[in-house]
């Protein structure tokens, strides 16, 4: 029977199990018949033989006794010690405790820098007292806060424009105050929905509206009426008002006449409304409408306006309102009222008186 | 509970390991914690050869291939020449290092290798077999050189 001669390569594979006599009786007798006649497979038994030899001494290596007990003793750490233990923990866990604890250490610098920098900055939010409105607000100066009824060209027959003062001097005194809170653009656009605010107060009141909020809001005191003698009616009125310490509020004078009628656009001390209220009462003024304006008066004033027509118009037949310019009429003009309701209106006008 | 053999062992393991004592005790430590906790019913070969793996490349990233005091931990006589084996850890792989310790200093068959790791005992047998004709080349230089410790 032929054995098959083993190759190197095969032989070098079970030198390891040949030295610990891990071979099956064929395999180890051509592993030794090979062995003998190949000095390189010789070789590298001996090698083997002499590495398998140094191991053996280094697994006499005996641990220290000490040692082998601190190894075998229980941890006296509790879970929370054991938590802390910073260099047990995996890595991953570590690197991620660490990225957050500094993210966090970063974001809360950051907040603390943004409040100091918000903080450092001029306070917007607080409302001055009343009393800065009241130091603001030249009455003398202000563009007449005539009713839209008179239509825009009345405002030509004001004091000239060069007069009035420019919003931003007026804004003295407001320069000293906090700017409101609210964007400008919204306080315009309140008020100029108002029918009795110019152009040129909106300006105005943009810079005396610091104080302005929607708990705040002024009043005005309105009262219409005719009377059959326009003339004295209007001097009376005049005198009385002036009488009382009321001042115009607007630019044109007390008694301003235009066409059929006078106007009275004033101030007057709150504490002599009941006076002038009662001088009404002599023109069949039976109360006073008050009502909400976004311009607020100082502390203790009022500001009234009183529309007085003359009952002549009733005659001439020119109707019972204040007639607006042509280009502002909206809708037809009323039928002028016959001879009858003439009489009848007339009657009740006397009867006013 | 850990036993004394198994403690012995995993330390003589890491400490051929890495020849570095601070290194070894931690890496000693983890891996006694880990059979410790093993719930998997294994014999204790495998226990030992698994949880020596695992612990072992968790920190071999961190070893320097420098003998820093060995002695506190181990009793070692005075002929004992340790640059073979540090020769032999820079020129053989990381499989056929460890198949060497397990088998050669630990005394685990390759059996009890194969089946911890899901490796073929051929394999094992093929690396160890590498490394112990690398090692004998070493050692077959001269008469190992003795160094006395004092």
């Amino acid at each position: 029977m032929l054995k098959k001669e083993l190759s190197c390569f095969i032989c070098r594979e079970l030198l390891y199990e040949f030295v610990i006599n891990e071979l099956d009786g064929l395999r180890a007798e051509r592993v030794t018949h090979h062995v003998e006649g190949c000095q390189d497979c010789k070789r590298e038994l001996s090698s083997i033989t002499q590495a398998k030899k140094y191991l053996n001494r280094l697994s006499n290596i005996q641990i220290n006794p000490n040692y082998c007990h601190q190894l075998m003793a229980p941890s006296n750490k509790t879970i929370w010690q054991k938590m802390f233990l910073w260099k047990s923990w995996p890595d991953p866990l570590r690197w991620t405790f660490e990225s957050l604890v500094v993210a966090s250490v970063v974001a809360i610098i950051i907040s603390l820098f943004a409040q100091n920098f918000v903080g450092s900055r001029p306070k917007t939010l607080k409302p001055t007292p009343p009393q800065a409105t009241t130091v603001a607000i030249n009455t003398d100066s202000l563009p007449d806060l005539t009713p839209s009824e008179f239509g825009e060209e009345e405002f030509t027959d004001h004091a000239n424009d060069a007069e009035l003062p420019h919003p931003v001097s007026m804004a003295t005194p407001l320069d000293k105050r906090v700017p409101s809170p609210e964007p400008e653009e919204s306080v315009v656009t309140a008020i100029k929905s108002s029918e009795e605010i110019s152009d040129t107060e909106v300006v105005s009141l943009r810079k005396d509206s610091e104080n302005l909020t929607s708990r705040e809001t002024g009043y005005l005191y309105r009262a219409s009426f005719r009377v059959t003698d326009i003339e004295g009616v209007t001097n009376e009125l005049i005198d009385k008002i002036q009488q009382l310490d009321g001042k115009k509020a607007g630019s044109v004078q007390l008694g301003w006449r235009r066409g059929s009628g006078s106007y009275f656009h004033f101030s007057l001390p709150e504490r002599n409304y009941p006076l002038i209220s009662d001088h009404l009462k002599k023109y069949g003024v039976a109360s006073v409408a008050k009502e909400k304006n976004p311009r607020i008066m100082p502390q203790g004033m009022i500001r009234m306006i009183f529309e007085v027509e003359g009952s002549d118009t009733i005659e001439r037949g020119l109707g019972t309102k204040f007639e607006p310019p042509p280009d502002q009429i909206e809708s037809p003009q009323p039928e002028s009222p016959s001879s009858e309701e003439l009489q009848n209106n007339e009657g009740a006008g006397l009867e006013q008186e | 509970m850990v036993t004394e053999a198994q403690t012995k062992a995993v330390s003589l393991f890491f400490f051929y390991a890495f020849l570095e004592e601070a290194l070894a005790n931690s890496a000693t430590k983890h891996c006694l914690r880990q059979i410790s906790k093993d719930k998997e019913i294994r014999t204790d070969a495998d226990a030992i050869i698994y949880w020596t793996h695992y612990s072992w490349k968790k920190f071999f990233k961190k070893a320097k291939l420098v003998s820093i005091g060995l002695e506190r931990m181990y009793v070692l006589s005075q002929d004992m020449d340790f640059e073979p084996w540090k020769q032999l850890r820079k020129e053989v792989s990381n499989d056929e290092y460890l198949a060497t310790i397990w088998t050669c200093i630990l005394g685990y068959h390759t059996n009890a290798i194969s089946s911890a790791l899901n490796i073929t005992q051929g394999t094992i047998n093929h690396r160890v077999s590498a490394a112990l004709r690398k090692l004998g080349n070493f050692v077959s230089t001269g008469e190992p050189n003795a160094k006395k410790r004092a």
